[in-house]
């Protein structure tokens, strides 16, 4: 973007415009004068703000942004300038400790707490020294600020220097003490902990603290906890009791023992919690009663389960259940249907993995409620019935089967389709007589066309080809993808029609789909699809010629450089660049002045493909771009690059990263060069 | 796809990360690394229904697709939690009863007005909106007076069933029974009378959406419960600023008990009721009388 176009965009009306300016000024930070990255950090859009937090931590002149920033935190009334100035300071004014501290003392007493958070947003320790008066002044607001600024500094001075107030008689002060411990990752003992928790409202904010412990006595006094009137606190407790189950190892069969021969109040609780609880409560108290193998909960468990609550530890303890469990799920028939549902299937797994172990009868019994329930009145039943299937469906089935494709219920459908298809393996005929009359114009005409994909025979092939007739869009769509196995020239035109399409998602289909096919009838569509007025038409159509080696299409896919729809731009860049077009490292130049990140992106995969003294300058640049996954494409192409200047660029790389994801490409990248 | 089973395409970290900041941006609900599971499960269903192959795909279709608006809220509508019910976290609703609303109706009348305003930022399905205009009717405060209690959420599907106003036994786990006269029996469940449902209005609001946010008027009282625990940080404080505009001075912030008294917002003063601690818009001191000054 030129100087004037970017004044332009940076004062334009429309948010994301001065977005994006702001983000390419942050490609040349070092350009951008103070009083500019001031107007962006007091913009009235928070999107623009926080591209202007960005560039700010790059600016050139620290030391008067400092100075600036300090002024407007303590002056302004704009909320979005302040918060912006807390987060820039955060992130450049360590080492600052003396000039907080002089602001500290001039301000007034509302802006105090403003230049506290911004001391603990800086992490730097030394800012210790000056939060700890302020800990113990008189203003409770400005000393809870100042403890949560200690916990953003953390380390073990900022620890410690909290633990010794633990048992500050402000009550106000140990709650924020208690829960900055909390956040901290604080490991404290019980011995620490006992004299703070006088309090009925501390020991609700101190049970995830008392569950770290992992002391018999505070698991003990957190079952007392639990068991307590108030829902608050014993949710607090069920919630620490069952993280300090997961994360104990050793001597987890002693702590499951201790819980299972827990007093009634206990299971009540945890049945109430189940019942009753916030998400984190029922997801705790779902898991520790699995732990405990709590029948009596049996049912609010499934219906954690089916509210989407449980974690997935309680859904693998649960499919982990030996047989002993088909029986009680087996009674929930005739309770809430969704609990029924998973009660189902549940059994119909178990059963099938403990085959020896299940009575004959028992088997039949399931086998019969999988068969009358494909008919259920309700979704979810029908939904476990059909994919109980999976276990326990032979070819008599499939017909039920089919029909329930014609269930308006895409959960039904989906569970139909993914049965049918475990039984094409196992019986291929059966299925596709079954299919035969199936209806590909009604609601299951797109899971139809997937079923049918994995026959492979040239019945189901021309079962496909009239659901490209089909009135419904997915249908369509479906068949088209399905009909990639053939790659016949009549299929290439008739896939070719599908490219005009009136319904997007087809014709990306059908792109897509010619692409993937090796006869040449399919170029002329592609080609035409460049001309799409759909921009992912267009990107999809320019991708897949360069994938076919479609050297004639150059010159109309250089012109999508140009367009204005960043998807069709980063296409034509990849698929230039996979073509060899003699251009491209122009364009790759241009692609990474660009402000938008997929065609920077597409700037550096095709930079990749450079000779490689440019390669490397090139996808250099991209190290220090705003955007984790940008520099995360860059580190990936310059380990594959794999040269001794890489090596080093990805070294020094290493020691700017903040991104934990990144470093570790970083990192694991080095370990595969050396 | 089933309640138990789910398979489909995995979702791998990094692509969890782009849709996750990508949906942050949108609503500021905030997904930790550990959540994926969650994100992975109700994102399928939306694949699915897209014959999307694969979450890389899905981000493609969120950025630049022509349906992308749209999709982008049927996104966010699966990951949002909506877990509600009538009188909610009582201790706290004591304390509105008891201290905010004789505080507030003060402030009013000082300000020559007989209108009070309550906000329900991210009502879910309506409980709590019908709660709070059930315990302004009750105390007897306001009689006379223009009442209007607002409740926004981003999903279209629970403002639905909050106009509907009718519910089932779930909504009243924690019901008071001398509130049971607010209620009449319907077919479709227990329904608010009209006199209360007079009182409230919803609308489909991002709470991330400041500009939108300006629907709301002025405020003397927002409850925000259980809605920031989903949000990042810098969504928190931005949703916060946007409230905090919207209050009046000296208008009160409550927020759930699980929240953080301390990582909310600088802006606010805390303050210390007889049962909870709560938020409020400082009055500036030039605003204060000089006898109370």
């Amino acid at each position: 973007m030129t100087p004037d176009r970017l004044d332009e965009a940076f004062h334009s009306a429309d948010p994301d415009v001065r977005r994006r300016a702001v983000q390419s000024m942050s490609l040349r930070p070092r350009g951008t004068p103070l009083e500019q990255i001031l107007d962006a950090l007091s913009d009235s859009d928070w999107r623009v703000r926080r591209e202007a937090i960005s560039l700010a931590a790059q600016s050139a002149e620290k030391d008067e942004l400092i100075d600036a920033l300090l002024f407007r935190l303590v002056e302004t009334e704009n909320t979005g300038l302040r918060n912006a100035s807390i987060e820039v300071l955060g992130m450049i004014a360590q080492g600052q400790a003396q000039k907080f501290a002089s602001t500290l003392a001039a301000a007034g007493q509302g802006a105090q707490k403003f230049l506290v958070e911004a001391m603990g947003k800086t992490r730097d320790p030394i800012m210790i020294d000056h939060l700890k008066p302020l800990v113990d002044g008189s203003d409770a607001n400005v000393a809870a600020a100042a403890v949560e600024a200690l916990v953003c500094i953390g380390g073990r001075r900022a620890e410690a220097l909290l633990k010794e107030r633990l048992s500050t008689p402000r009550l106000f002060l140990r709650i924020s003490i208690l829960e900055g411990l909390t956040r901290l990752g604080t490991r404290l003992t019980w011995n620490e902990l006992a004299p703070a928790v006088d309090d009925v409202i501390v020991r609700r904010i101190a049970a995830e603290l008392l569950g770290r412990t992992g002391e018999p006595e505070a698991l003990e006094f957190l079952l007392d906890l639990a068991s307590d009137p108030s829902p608050q606190t014993s949710s607090a407790a069920l919630r620490a009791i069952a993280v300090l189950a997961s994360e104990t190892e050793s001597d987890k069969n002693e702590l499951i023992d201790r819980l299972t021969g827990s007093n009634d109040s206990f299971r009540r609780a945890i049945h109430e919690a189940l019942l009753h609880g916030d998400t984190p409560t029922r997801q705790g108290a779902a898991y520790l009663a699995v732990l405990c193998q709590d029948a009596s909960s049996l049912e609010a468990v499934l219906q954690a389960v089916a509210d989407d609550v449980a974690n997935p530890e309680t859904v693998a303890a649960l499919r982990a259940s030996g047989s002993a469990l088909i029986e009680p799920l087996l009674m929930q028939r005739g309770g809430e249907s969704r609990v029924w549902a998973i009660a189902l299937e549940l059994a119909a797994e178990l059963s099938y993995r403990h085959l020896d172990q299940v009575p004959a009868a028992t088997r039949d019994r399931i086998r019969s409620l999988i068969e009358r329930d494909l008919t259920d009145a309700s979704d979810a039943v029908r939904a476990a019935a059909a994919e109980s299937l999976l276990w326990w469906g032979d070819p008599r089935d499939c017909r039920a089967l089919v029909e329930c494709l014609r269930s308006p219920s895409h959960q039904v459908r989906a569970a139909a389709t993914s049965a049918l298809e475990g039984l094409v393996k196992r019986v291929p005929v059966a299925v596709e007589e079954a299919l035969a009359e199936a209806d590909l114009d009604g609601p299951g005409g797109a899971d139809i066309a997937h079923v049918l994909s994995r026959l492979d025979s040239p019945r189901a092939e021309e079962l496909l080809k009239r659901g490209l007739h089909s009135g419904d869009p997915r249908t369509r769509r479906a068949a088209v993808q399905a009909l990639a196995i053939a790659n016949a020239s009549e299929i290439a035109q008739l896939i070719g029609y599908a490219v005009a399409d009136e319904d997007i998602d087809v014709q990306v289909a059908a792109v897509r789909t010619l692409g993937q096919m090796r006869t040449k009838e399919a170029d002329v569509p592609l080609r035409t699809a460049l001309d799409s007025p759909f921009a992912p038409t267009r990107a999809e159509a320019a991708l897949a010629l360069g994938r076919r080696d479609a050297n004639g299409a150059i010159p109309r896919i250089r012109d999508l450089l140009e367009d204005r729809e960043p998807i069709v731009v980063s296409a034509a860049l990849d698929a230039l660049a996979w073509l060899g077009d003699s251009e491209v490292a122009t364009a790759v130049e241009r692609a990474l002045s660009h402000a938008d990140d997929e065609i920077y992106q597409a700037g550096l995969r095709a930079a990749r493909t450079l000779p490689v003294g440019d390669a490397e300058r090139l996808v250099a640049h991209g190290l220090a771009h705003s955007a984790w996954n940008v520099r995360m494409l860059a580190i990936n192409l310059l380990v594959d690059l794999d040269t001794e200047h890489t090596r080093k660029l990805l070294q020094d790389a290493l020691t700017d990263e903040t991104d934990s994801m990144v470093r570790h490409a970083i990192e694991t990248g080095l370990r595969l060069g050396v | 796809m089933t309640l138990l089973h789910d398979a489909g395409p995995s979702l791998e970290l990094s692509d969890f990360r782009l849709l996750r900041d990508f949906i942050n941006r949108f609503c500021g609900i905030y997904f930790a690394d550990d959540s994926a599971y969650i994100v992975e499960r109700r994102l399928r269903e939306r694949l699915r229904d897209l014959r999307v192959g694969d979450f890389a795909e899905y981000y493609r279709y969120l950025q630049y697709h022509p349906k992308a608006e749209k999709e982008l809220e049927a996104a966010a509508e699966v990951l949002t939690t909506n877990e509600t019910y009538f009188f909610r976290e009582a201790y706290q609703l004591r304390a509105f009863t008891d201290e905010i609303l004789p505080a507030v109706r003060s402030q009013a009348l000082a300000r020559g007005s007989k209108r009070l305003d309550v906000w329900s930022a991210g009502c879910s399905s309506g409980e709590e909106v019908f709660t709070i205009a059930m315990l302004i009717d009750s105390s007897g405060l306001f009689d006379g007076w223009n009442v209007r209690v607002f409740g926004n959420d981003i999903s279209r599907r629970v403002l639905n069933k909050a106009r509907a106003a009718s519910y089932s036994s779930a909504s009243f786990r924690a019901m008071i029974p001398e509130y049971a006269k607010y209620f009449i029996e319907s077919e479709e469940g227990r329904q608010v009378h009209p006199r209360i449902r007079a009182m409230c209005h919803f609308g489909h609001l991002n709470l991330m959406n400041e500009r939108r946010a300006a629907i709301v008027g002025r405020v003397d009282v927002t409850f925000c419960r259980n809605v920031l625990i989903y949000f990042d940080d810098a969504s928190r404080r931005k949703v916060l600023d946007t409230i905090y505009q919207r209050l009046n001075r000296g208008g009160y912030l409550l927020l759930g008990h699980s929240e953080s008294l301390l990582r909310a917002s600088t802006a606010f003063e805390i303050t210390q009721l007889t049962t909870d601690i709560v938020y409020r818009r400082p009055i500036p001191f030039t605003d204060i009388p000089p006898r109370l000054a």
